[in-house]
């Protein structure tokens, strides 16, 4: 295969070829790749976007921190921007592709160490290329009663990515940030930061660096997600005790107007923490992904209608909403608050079933969720994740815009809300055939005006996919925009680290 | 079930030990660190190339090279796999293991909603 074309913004191809070179003397040449088949992987889209707008130039493999760091001096030294992946399994947000053309793919895969699992402070420190499968292994093999907490692709993809983009899962732990302590950051310039305790000169090994996440001073680790001012090489997590027993509980609402009722009787719950774990609404057309695809009960153009949507999940006994969480303990723990929560959603007109099988709730690992994609078939997803605060009648708002909004463009709406807290997440996945130019236009065009649509009624948009992170940086104000800007400038001088990521440019606001 | 305090301190202590003896023999899961193709298979394909998510392999004889080209491309809603994640030599042994395995009846079609089918969750101790 020749060589692409694509190169790094503002980079002749004759520095580009130098700067190839050494860091071919930095990881090996084997581990720097260019060219069109070997970088496929890397490619590979399922936003509604073309491939070609987000090639990389190369990609550059590192096996250790050494690396990392030689890495991001050659790239300092020839001002070659550089897209950091741990898994490169950003699903539905740009998978591992680069924010813009051109940039190499810094592929962290293979630093997959898991350097440390304390069973008794029930903690572990982990390399970006670890999996979740990887660690729930490595636990099971050791008989560690430890549990994860993962998202629905969990076999696939890892701590490290998942948690820098500030993904959630659906235990107690579900919040993975909050569940994190410790990491190493390399700078753009070499230097190696360990966060909270890791500074302390003196610490020593195994100490409390995955104990206590703050240290002294400001508490950085924020920085280092959903950015480009660092590459993280190490991550501390904080990991649940596996508990005793648990139940899951279904409660179904049959009509579409209960979702309000429902976030209003699940929000007291997860505050007075009856319920510890997310709860999670989701839609019947979301739920009927499981089961069939959308051409097995409609062939006609437009959204399926919701008519039909609701006759094909009543045949599967899905509920128009159809709510989940998990009660966590000994059984005598649980007993009572199963009681109360019972009691509580059947005033409410839910109909309450025991013993529902959620592995994301229970440490099992499971790809089904990847049924979704098959709904349409053709591969295409991409989320609209916003927030609000966790009231009825903010989740019934975002379920109105996003139904309207897509409808008008032939889409479906599969969706779920969930309440984490104080917070709810409106979660929606818009699929789509994305072999079809026609339908990648369309589905762009609708996620602008959903973006606008939703920005307007106050409605933020959590993580973005890499084809409208400007967009969404831009719905966040001027003054959060010039922050970014400043701390941009003032850790990553050249820009080299991932440009573009979160609408954070170096050289503009 | 609750387990007594007293069992679970020893096996916790006794799982420090483990852990820091094991530590550094864990066995990884990128390119050239696979145990085997029947590892690979099920902690990667084996979960959506059941019929469940996408078509069966095991025992269709696909042939390596369609294989390694799937692999690194990712058709449809397949995820791509990059040579960090798995090498060319470990997808060719794959296509092996895949040709020589026994094609396995059909699952069973799960209409149902996943509900009280499954009983209870309690952990098994």
């Amino acid at each position: 295969m020749p060589p692409r074309t694509v190169l790094p913004a503002g980079v002749s191809n004759v520095v580009f070829e130098r700067a190839l070179a050494e860091l071919r003397r930095v990881v090996g040449a084997d581990s720097v790749l260019r060219g069109s088949e070997p970088l496929l992987p890397y490619e590979k889209l399922m936003i509604p976007a073309a491939e070609e707008q987000y090639e990389p130039s190369a990609a550059v493999l590192a096996a250790s921190l050494s690396e990392v760091q030689g890495v991001l001096a050659v790239c300092n030294k020839y001002k070659v921007p550089i897209w950091p992946i741990s898994t490169g399994r950003n699903f539905g947000f740009g998978s591992a592709a680069p924010a813009t053309a051109g940039q190499v793919i810094l592929d962290l895969k293979r630093m997959d160490r898991i350097l440390e699992v304390d069973p008794v402070l029930c903690t572990a420190l982990v390399e970006p290329g670890v999996t979740y499968q990887q660690l729930h292994d490595y636990l099971k093999e050791r008989k560690i009663d430890l549990w994860l907490d993962f998202p629905a692709d969990g076999p696939l993809v890892g701590p490290v990515g998942n948690t820098l983009e500030r993904g959630v899962g659906r235990t107690p732990y579900a919040d993975h940030l909050a569940h994190t302590c410790g990491m190493e950051v390399v700078l753009a310039d070499g230097r190696v930061l360990r966060t909270g305790m890791g500074s302390l000169a003196t610490l020593p090994k195994g100490a409390s660096w995955q104990a206590y996440k703050y240290g002294y001073g400001p508490y950085l680790d924020g920085l280092f997600t959903q950015s480009n001012f660092g590459v993280v090489t190490k991550l501390g997590l904080w990991l649940m005790p596996a508990p005793p027993s648990y139940r899951t509980v279904l409660v179904q609402y049959g009509q579409d107007e209960d979702l309000a009722r429902a976030v209003e009787t699940v929000r007291p719950l997860r505050l007075s923490g009856t319920i510890t774990n997310p709860c999670t609404l989701a839609n019947a057309t979301l739920r009927l992904t499981e089961f069939t695809r959308r051409g097995d009960l409609f062939q006609g153009t437009g959204a399926v209608p919701d008519g039909l949507i609701l006759t094909v999940a009543r045949e599967h006994g899905i509920a128009p909403w159809n709510l989940t969480f998990s009660l966590y303990g000994t059984p005598e723990q649980i007993a009572p608050n199963l009681e109360i929560v019972t009691r509580v959603f059947e005033a409410s007109g839910g109909r309450v079933v025991l013993d529902y099988r959620d592995g994301v709730q229970s440490n099992e690992l499971s790809l089904r969720a990847f049924g979704l994609l098959e709904w349409v078939g053709g591969g295409g997803l991409i989320w609209l994740p916003t927030v609000s605060a966790a009231r009825g009648a903010d989740a019934v708002k975002q379920r109105d815009l996003a139904r309207g909004i897509l409808a008008q463009y032939g889409l479906d709406y599969l969706a779920a809300a969930t309440v984490y807290g104080r917070d709810l997440h409106h979660l929606a996945a818009v699929v789509f055939d994305h072999r079809d130019p026609q339908a990648r236009l369309r589905v762009r065009d609708c996620f602008r005006e959903l973006i606008s649509a939703f920005t307007q009624n106050g409605y933020g948009i959590y993580r973005a996919s890499i084809d409208f992170m400007d967009a969404v940086a831009r719905t966040y104000g001027g003054t959060h925009r010039q922050v970014n800007h400043a701390l941009k400038r003032a850790l990553d001088p050249n820009g080299i680290l991932a440009p573009g990521k979160s609408g954070i440019h170096e050289d503009r606001v | 079930m609750t387990r007594a305090p007293a069992s679970s301190l020893a096996r916790a202590l006794a799982g420090v030990a483990v852990a820091c003896l094991l530590a550094t023999a864990a066995r990884a899961q990128s390119a050239g660190e696979w145990r085997s193709s029947h590892e690979l298979w099920r902690r990667t394909c084996g979960y959506c190339h059941n019929d469940r998510v996408a078509r069966e392999l095991r025992g269709t004889g696909i042939s390596a090279p369609l294989l390694i080209s799937a692999v690194r491309s990712g058709p449809g809603g397949m995820p791509s796999f990059a040579p960090s994640e798995v090498s060319d030599a470990e997808l060719e042994q794959l296509a092996q293991w895949i040709a020589a395995q026994r094609k396995p009846p059909a699952p069973e079609p799960d209409r149902s909603a996943r509900t009280a089918r499954h009983g209870s969750r309690e952990r098994p101790q």
